[in-house]
């Protein structure tokens, strides 16, 4: 069983999975993060993080096969757990319950920021 | 898709980098984005972006895993930089450019010289050498008879003889042609650790004299001259007129010998070959764990099995093929590079030593606050050490382009004919040695600077008080350090301008436009007597005059510019004048070279005789023996009389020829080729010689391609199995025996200026620091009634000594490299004393100019101003 809250950057890679149906490699989250949240972060960050959810229990991992244009190299994937899962819906709780109310005026300060 | 992944001088600056757990997927990452990002475009940009990620993840990494007070001392470094971008950047560049420059040169040096030999553990490959007795030189020449005395040589895990040399190649597939091969024992193929892509390689039951004759192609070889034919296998071609098998081809992408050594065939040595012959070279792979010396060691006495007092070294196999002068060449590119990174430190030493001098009140400040000195020390190092990273991933990316550049434009000058592994690659050894002495040093001298603040005190600091003549003969010295090093580089630059503007501006002696020259080789079997021989030559020669279009027509030994045969070929040439050497013996006489060449040779050239009558069709065998001596033999032996109607004799191999009429003088024409150290020579009548190779030269009205098509068939109608070689117009082989001077030419200025530039800057930082300290003292001499020119001189002359004392060492450092670079100048006398002079008043007027302009600011100076500041 997971403990303790996601960080910033946890929530937004957990989300980043789900979007790609709970299953991505390593440079995809990193893109996905990139085109969806416009969050540029660099490759070393993205695996930092997810090793830390696989040691959590909220996700885990296993490699593909090697590529040229990876330099022969193999990619690594990650799937989602079901802990993953109960975490991110938690936290989207959290912050869904935060935002109650606060629609229009978040709404605002998005289209100023 | 090895042509979408990164260069490899950018993924080597990745890989060092980039570490941590995650290394093998953040590098698998790195090079897809690169893959994904280059489409089709320019790989540049791709290579730039790939190359900020990659610094980016291991800086993030590295950041990751300091202490938060070294974190708070980079950003406090960080904001230094913001605040004074200009010091900073200034530092960053020319750091950036020292270290790139280095790295780069290095790399070049490596890629020419240090070629290693692809096998696994290349550095137990050596090259034995003998070293003769009494003072007799070191060579490299083993015969078979030598390799069986060595066979049991300590310290040795194998051995093999190999030669390389020209054979004539009848195929079927082509005309006939020239080729090179590397014949060696075949114990070479296991030692290299060559393996076939075809078929098998040598055997050693090979070489048994019982055999079939037997052939391995190299791949390259292959895929041209057969279109990578598989049913090459089993083919008989003919080499040097002997039928010989082909049984396999060679992995593609190496040769066995990864030297300046072009191999297409590959052929056993063995029994069939002379024992005794010392033609060959000695292959060995050293005992694991031992290097050259200890092999050398361990050889000590094993001369003596080859001859009485002869002395065995070994030497690591890729330094062994260059000469004397390649190393020595190699040498003076190491050397350079190393300068230009100690110029760029000791600019950037100086830029910090003058900031240092900034922020003494801030620091008397900060320290009068509490502030401990080993706290505002640690700072002052971290803020050196941010322009110096800035340089060095800087100066990794200029060497990276830089030799991605070098690389193609030697494969573009070459034609796309550069070895395979003959790679200018990123050393990066180097880059971490030179970044970490960048690093240590910019700390040091800020470091020192630092403690001389400290030392002053806080209350003479706030006040203004002025006393760090530390620092001002720090300066002073580096100013010396960086003329010595520009005024040496600047040397070798001014060599280089005046070698290319003697290539612009040589006269050649002989027209060369319209000129096409090419080569004939009889080979070992056929045209075994006199007659035979000179009857080929003169049917060649009338066949091709024949020829529509054709004016005129030579044959010769030798071409202007172009010299055949190796030393043995010279040795033999020794000259006998009648009257006038003395009779010492045949290895006391004078050794020149000797042409010979057909009647035509002078009127194709368009190179009138001096004196006397060139040679006619009267001038055959059994007339009488003639001669012409050129213009440089005249001057050297006949010195102020005629040489026409005198004797000479010249001497082959041991033996006296006849005594020959000197009956013409002809000019210089470069018989010496390019080098021209030994211009005098003799010419004698081709068909008095009849050789067994020559060269014709044809002078058309149309030099296009139809003339060596031409040139082809007209041997090939005389004799099938001749193969024509070196066809070029004369431009091309004049173009070709200058590449050498042209070739680094635009390197070598371009780092002399950029030294000169750097030594140049230095002094004006000086200067302006000096007269930053000065200021006090200027404006007391100026209320004093000092004139303005006073002030100026006062404060440009202030770095004169340090100038002149660096100017000086720099001549004489730029003459000790100079050795290494003599035959990379085109008939320029490298040890000219106006050359020095002229470089030597040059770099000083100009390092006193530099330091005019802050001096002239230096000299407007307000004593109110000054004073006020002061207090």
């Amino acid at each position: 069983m997971a403990s303790g809250r996601l960080g910033e950057l946890e929530q937004l890679l957990l989300m980043a999975l789900l979007r790609l149906d709970g299953e991505a490699s390593g440079i995809d989250l990193r893109q996905e993060l990139d085109a969806r949240a416009g969050r540029s972060v660099l490759p070393g960050a993205v695996y930092t993080v997810m090793e830390r959810m696989v040691d959590r229990g909220l996700a885990t991992s296993f490699t593909g096969d090697a590529t040229p244009e990876r330099g022969g190299r193999r990619r690594k994937y990650y799937r989602m757990t079901p802990d993953g899962e109960r975490a991110l819906a938690a936290s989207y709780r959290q912050v869904r319950r935060l935002a109650e109310g606060l629609g229009e005026r978040l709404g605002r300060l998005a289209e100023e920021g | 898709m090895s042509g979408r992944r990164p260069p490899r001088w950018a993924r080597r600056i990745v890989e060092a980098v980039v570490g941590g757990p995650h290394r093998e997927w953040i590098l698998g990452d790195l090079e897809e984005m690169y893959a994904a990002r280059r489409g089709n475009g320019p790989p540049t940009w791709a290579t730039l972006v790939y190359l900020g990620w990659g610094l980016g993840s291991g800086a993030g990494a590295a950041w990751r895993s300091v202490g938060a007070g070294a974190r708070g001392d980079v950003g406090s470094a960080l904001r230094q930089l913001r605040s004074r971008p200009r010091v900073y950047l200034a530092g960053s560049v020319v750091l950036a450019s020292g270290l790139g420059v280095a790295v780069f040169v290095w790399g070049i040096h490596h890629g020419t010289f240090g070629l290693g030999l692809p096998v696994s553990e290349p550095d137990r490959m050596m090259a034995l050498r003998r070293v003769e007795p009494r003072g007799g030189g070191v060579h490299d020449h083993f015969s078979r008879q030598d390799l069986e005395r060595l066979r049991d040589a300590p310290g040795l895990r194998g051995m093999a003889l190999w030669g390389a040399r020209t054979i004539t190649l009848v195929d079927g597939s082509g005309p006939p042609v020239r080729a090179e091969t590397l014949q060696a024992s075949p114990a070479v193929f296991e030692l290299l650790e060559a393996r076939a892509h075809l078929g098998r390689l040598l055997l050693p039951s090979d070489a048994d004299p019982e055999s079939p004759r037997v052939a391995v192609l190299e791949h390259g070889f292959w895929e041209r001259r057969y279109e990578a034919d598989p049913g090459i296998l089993g083919r008989t071609v003919r080499v040097d007129g002997l039928p010989t098998e082909i049984v396999g081809v060679l992995t593609p992408g190496r040769t066995l010998l990864s030297g300046r050594q072009f191999e297409q065939i590959y052929l056993p040595l063995g029994e069939r070959d002379d024992r005794d012959a010392r033609s060959y070279r000695l292959l060995a792979r050293a005992a694991p764990g031992l290097g050259p010396e200890e092999v050398s060691a361990r050889l000590a006495g094993m001369g003596g099995r080859l001859d009485p007092a002869v002395g065995l070294r070994a030497v690591p196999f890729a330094h062994s093929f260059g000469s004397w002068s390649e190393d020595a060449y190699g040498r003076v590119l190491s050397l350079t590079g190393a300068l230009l990174f100690l110029l760029a430190v000791a600019n950037v030493s100086n830029l910090f030593l003058v900031r240092a001098t900034t922020r003494s009140r801030e620091m008397a400040v900060r320290q009068a606050l509490g502030a401990g000195r080993l706290r505002i020390l640690r700072q002052l190092a971290f803020e050196a050490a941010v322009p110096a990273l800035l340089g060095i991933v800087g100066g990794a990316l200029v060497a990276g382009l830089a030799l991605d550049w070098y690389q193609a434009a030697e494969e573009l000058y070459v034609g796309g004919q550069l070895a395979p592994w003959r790679e200018y690659r990123l050393g990066i050894p180097h880059l971490w040695l030179l970044a970490a002495g960048a690093v240590a040093s910019t700390i040091a001298v800020s470091l020192v600077a630092g403690v001389v603040e400290l030392r002053r005190g806080s209350a003479e600091a706030l006040r203004g008080g002025r006393g760090a003549t530390t620092r001002f003969r720090l300066g002073r010295g580096l100013v010396a350090v960086e003329m010595a090093v520009g005024g040496a580089l600047l040397l070798l630059t001014a060599l280089t301008v005046r070698s290319g503007w003697n290539l612009h501006t040589v006269d050649w002696g002989f027209t060369r436009e319209g000129i096409v020259t090419g080569r004939v080789v009889l080979g070992a079997s056929g045209y075994e007597t006199d007659e035979e021989r000179i009857a080929f030559w003169r049917t060649l020669e009338e066949e091709v005059a024949g020829a529509p279009g054709i004016g005129s027509v030579s044959l010769s030994t030798q071409l202007p510019m172009i010299r055949y045969g190796g030393p043995t070929w010279e040795e033999s040439r020794r000259i006998e004048i009648e009257g006038l050497s003395v009779p010492l013996g045949v290895p006391e006489l004078p050794v020149h070279y000797v042409n010979a060449v057909s009647p035509g040779f002078f009127e194709t050239f368009q190179s009138p005789l001096a004196a006397g009558r060139g040679f006619t069709g009267a001038d055959r065998a059994g007339t009488e023996p003639v001669a012409v001596v050129n213009a440089d033999f005249r001057e050297r032996y006949f010195a102020g009389s005629s040489p026409l109607g005198r004797r000479i004799r010249i001497w082959l191999e041991g033996e006296a020829g006849p005594w020959r009429t000197v009956v013409g003088v002809a000019p210089h024409l470069w018989m010496d080729s390019d080098e021209n150290r030994r211009p005098e020579g003799v010419y004698v009548p081709l068909a008095q010689a009849a050789p067994r190779e020559a060269s014709f030269a044809v002078r058309a009205a149309d030099d296009g391609p139809g003339l060596p098509a031409l040139l082809r068939e007209t041997v090939e109608g005389l004799d099938p199995g001749l193969p024509v070689t070196d066809l070029m117009t004369m431009s091309e082989v004049i173009r070709l025996r200058t590449r050498l001077y042209r070739q680094d030419a635009p390197l070598f200025i371009s780092l002399g200026l950029t030294a000169f530039l750097l030594a140049l800057a230095g002094t004006w930082v000086v200067v302006s620091y000096l007269a930053s300290r000065r200021a006090p003292e200027l404006a007391i001499r100026a209320a004093l009634g000092a004139g303005r020119g006073e002030l100026v001189r006062r404060s440009a002359l202030s770095t004169f000594p340090p100038v002149l004392a660096g100017a000086g060492g720099g001549m004489i450092l730029g003459l000790i490299m100079v050795r290494g670079f003599e035959r990379h100048i085109f008939q320029v006398d490298p040890w000219s004393p106006a050359m020095v002079a002229a470089t030597f008043l040059l770099l000083v007027a100009a390092s006193l100019g530099a330091g005019l302009l802050p001096a002239l600011r230096a000299a407007r100076v307000d004593l109110r101003r000054v004073l006020g500041d002061a207090g």
